[in-house]
């Protein structure tokens, strides 16, 4: 639906074909039959938000509800935001263009911490209050879920109610309570009482924290008999779990424009620094059947030519061969091309080649993280140089001619020679391509290495580590790009800054309330963009604050420290993590979950199943 | 057995906001979706085969826009048009197919209604400005050439017809200007070199494509 008073100006700012709705796929209601209206807002841009999974499944599921409608709503670009705040525009639900200020929920996804910023202005843009203890009763509520909401504290002061963990079912149950305490008349006050009952739902009001002398937190205690832990919501059989057979098909170009089939949730390799592999446990398979029906349903309703089979590590999909069988049966004939992303290194074979042949001919990307096979133990990331080189001898003889290598610089006990180690893969992958035989003809390689900054997260065994200091990062770039001398390796780095601003949040406390506040007031926003970030703007509002940055990026904290995130659970025990983190620090690797169970205790919330037990 | 097929559809509401590249992939996934004949082209890597006749402006709607498509099986065309539409976004409606009869290139010129309302003129007052416009000799008009420079030409000569419409509240200006492969021009071109003349641009303006001739004068099918 274009609203009236935006036609007159849609033609003045960029791909306006993202402010007006009527995709092929949207859902559009009479809102006469509606009682709950969702506005399921993405902080980013409209190509970032709709290549985006989540919104899928939420926006597919919330829609099946009769008397549910879910709108969505992604952060203008700056030239319509500017138009829209001229002219008084309050930002609006694509499907209805209805102002979102007058829904009853407002859903935000925290996918990484440079969206808060964004978050904050679409709050502003919406003509919402800003801060939780401002909205009254005809506010929409505010929640928020995805994976940051594993530590919201930093968004505490803004945000009503965090949803943590699977978001499938918990929300059925948020709108099931929501009708009933309509239904009697209750408060908004009295609906968040009742909400932090919920299994899965956390409302940050109802805890007080309280900080030592040191700044450490001394106690976070619930008011009343909100629950003293918060327990994240874990689907239990991913096979009856809900999942869209059609998705809203934009008309513009975005970054990832195909259909899209979860096959797993969770992870079985424990690599030490990936947040999003313990946030996801217990391990969950669908079976090969539902994956191929829903694929097929997906590529049929939406028109796509194109399916990604998505993971946390696709190669790790226990029935992977039958499952392409199964739907290269039917892809071939109605011309669907499978994508599958996310391969390990060890799990790249000639078989997968074989079957993917028909895949466009991109580049292949994976992931050592690590220079040194010392730095990888540390970071449990089970990959050797012997794994790269056939990996690389497999891809290229099956016709890639570009092979794309992540890192990460700043890793705990990470010294120059490791620094030195990432160049030398880069090196091995160069070598393999010129040693092989059957590679293609007449062409050159290109191997990519990408370098991000670390980023210690909570939930991993690395919580407890300091980032390394921007200087040192800065150092040790400098160094990276000394080392290269081939002419066939592309050395990528991101600018630290962003890194650092990233591990301040993801480790951040309440207090850090005012700083994002501050830094709203002061204009920051989009900072995922390099064209929108600006470091002195943050630091300003840091020192406005007096909240010094480093304290949550750069400090080494102690095991018996109370964390921002302890009251919240994940399943993964602190207990798990330190002993991990220990056996990093020797560089003691733990082998994966289906060779044998490392007692992580995430299937303690699945009523003790984890599919790595079982398979 | 390859069908070539032409559909006639207008575009309007929230898919005047989609380019031509937009249409292209959109087509594609919505004749996927109503699981129509059609024929993919052949090679290391196939694509639908289709082709529109013109391409139209972001923004502006069409009342006569023209894709061709080959179907590799014979379907029936109203039920194709029926399938078609059901998948279609909201703005896009099929309202013929039919073999084709003339090549593009047979294209010669298109129809255009664009209605003009200004917050600070009257339509009277729009009404004798536009008149005026168009009754001078030279009508220099600026165009962005392939090499992204701006050339100056005197549009005039090449304006096949022009008529301006005082309406109760609004201006109607219906023009017929060259299409196709051997001379093409938007209507764009001359508006903004109406608002220089006039000072400012006109508040809401809203571009429509009514027909498509032929070398004969017909409409082209």
């Amino acid at each position: 639906m274009i609203r009236k008073d935006i036609e007159d100006f849609l033609l003045k700012v960029q791909k306006p074909g993202r402010y007006v709705g009527g995709e092929p796929g949207s859902i559009v209601k009479k809102r006469e039959d509606v009682n709950i209206r969702f506005a399921f807002c993405f902080p980013d841009s409209y190509e970032i938000g709709m290549s985006h999974l989540g919104i899928k499944i939420l926006y597919g599921l919330y829609n099946s509800i009769p008397d549910v409608w879910c709108e969505r709503v992604f952060a203008p670009w700056e030239d319509m935001e500017k138009e829209m705040r001229a002219r008084n525009i309050p930002l609006y639900g694509l499907e209805s263009g209805d102002a979102i200020k007058d829904f009853d929920f407002v859903g935000f996804t925290l996918q990484y911490e440079l969206s808060y910023s964004n978050i904050l202005n679409m709050l502003d843009l919406g003509q919402i209050p800003l801060l939780a203890k401002d909205r009254g009763e005809d506010d929409p509520i505010v929640v928020c879920g995805g994976p940051c909401a594993c530590n919201g504290e930093p968004l505490a002061d803004f945000v009503d109610i965090f949803s943590l963990g699977d978001g499938e079912e918990v929300s059925i149950d948020m709108f099931d309570l929501y009708r009933d305490c309509k239904a009697k008349g209750f408060t908004r006050r009295q609906f968040l009482e009742a909400a932090s009952k919920v299994d899965g739902l956390y409302v940050p009001s109802l805890y007080d924290v309280e900080y030592n002398e040191d700044g450490t937190i001394k106690s976070v205690t619930p008011q009343g008999d909100a629950p003293a832990t918060v327990k994240k919501r874990v689907v239990s059989d991913v096979n009856s779990m809900y999942y869209p057979d059609n998705f809203v098909v934009p008309f513009v170009d975005i970054v990832h424009d195909r259909a899209v089939e979860e096959i797993f949730r969770g992870c079985i390799r424990g690599c030490r620094f990936c947040q999003a592999g313990f946030l996801y446990r217990p391990i969950r398979e669908k079976s090969p059947e539902v994956i191929n029906k829903q694929a097929r349903d997906l590529c049929r309703n939406t028109g796509y030519d194109e399916i990604s089979l998505s993971s946390l590590s696709s190669s790790d999909y226990t029935k992977l061969p039958e499952l392409l069988d199964e739907m290269l049966d039917w892809s071939e004939k109605d011309k669907v091309s499978i994508s599958l992303p996310s391969l390990r290194v060890d799990g790249f074979s000639e078989e997968l080649t074989e079957k993917l042949k028909k895949v466009r001919r991109g580049g292949l990307t994976f992931a050592p993280e690590a220079g040194t096979q010392r730095l990888r133990d540390v970071i449990n990331k089970n990959v050797t140089e012997e794994e790269l080189v056939n990996t690389c001898r497999t891809a290229f003889e099956g016709g890639w001619t570009s092979v794309k290598l992540y890192f990460m610089i700043g890793l705990p006990t990470e010294t120059f020679e490791d620094v030195e180690g990432i160049v030398k893969m880069a090196q091995l992958a160069v070598d393999t391509f010129y040693r092989c035989p059957n590679k293609p003809k007449g062409k050159g390689v290109q191997v990519t290495a990408s370098a991000s900054t670390f980023v210690p997260k909570p939930f991993t065994p690395f919580q407890w580590e300091p980032q390394d200091t921007i200087d040192v990062i800065r150092d040790k770039q400098k160094h990276l790009l000394s080392c290269v001398s081939s002419k066939k390796i592309t050395l990528n780095y991101h600018d630290s800054d962003t890194s650092f601003l990233e591990a301040v949040f993801a480790r951040g406390d309440r207090r850090l309330g005012k700083v994002l506040l501050r830094a709203f007031e002061l204009g920051c926003k989009f900072d995922g963009w390099t064209d929108f970030f600006s470091i002195e703007k943050w630091m300003q509002a840091f020192e406005d604050c007096g909240i010094d940055p480093a304290f949550y990026a750069n400090r080494r904290r102690s095991y018996d420290e109370i964390l921002p995130w302890d009251h919240l659970d994940y399943g993964v025990s602190k207990a798990f993590l330190r002993r991990e983190h220990e056996k990093s620090l020797c560089a003691e690797t733990t082998p994966h979950c289906r060779q044998k169970c490392a007692g992580c205790g995430a299937n303690k919330l699945n009523g003790g199943k984890c599919d790595a037990l079982t398979c | 057995m390859l069908l070539p097929v032409r559909m006639f559809f207008h575009k309007d509401g929230p898919s005047r906001y989609m380019s031509h590249l937009d249409l292209t992939r959109c087509m594609t996934r919505c004749i996927r979706r109503a699981g129509l004949p059609i024929w993919y082209t052949e090679g290391f890597n196939p694509h639908v085969y289709m082709t529109f006749a013109l391409p139209l402006s972001l923004g502006a709607a069409g009342y006569y826009e023209i894709m061709d498509i080959r179907f590799t099986e014979d379907m029936p065309l109203d039920e194709a048009v029926r399938r078609l539409n059901e998948a279609l976004p909201e703005g896009i409606t099929v309202y013929k197919a039919a073999e084709p009869a003339k090549k593009p290139t047979a294209i010669v010129s298109s129809r255009w209604e664009i209605t003009l309302e200004d917050e600070s003129m009257s339509p009277s007052a729009l009404y004798n400005a536009l008149n005026e416009f168009f009754s001078m000799d030279e009508i220099p008009v600026k165009k962005k050439t392939k090499a992204k420079k701006l050339t100056t030409f005197d549009v005039k000569p090449q304006i096949i017809e022009w008529n301006a419409i005082a309406c109760e509240n609004r201006t109607k200006l219906m023009l017929l200007l060259p299409a196709g492969c051997i001379n093409n021009i938007n209507p764009s071109i001359i508006l903004n070199a109406f608002y220089e003349k006039l000072g400012h641009e006109v508040s809401h303006v809203f571009i429509k494509r009514t027909e498509v001739l032929d070398d004969s004068g017909e409409l082209f099918v």
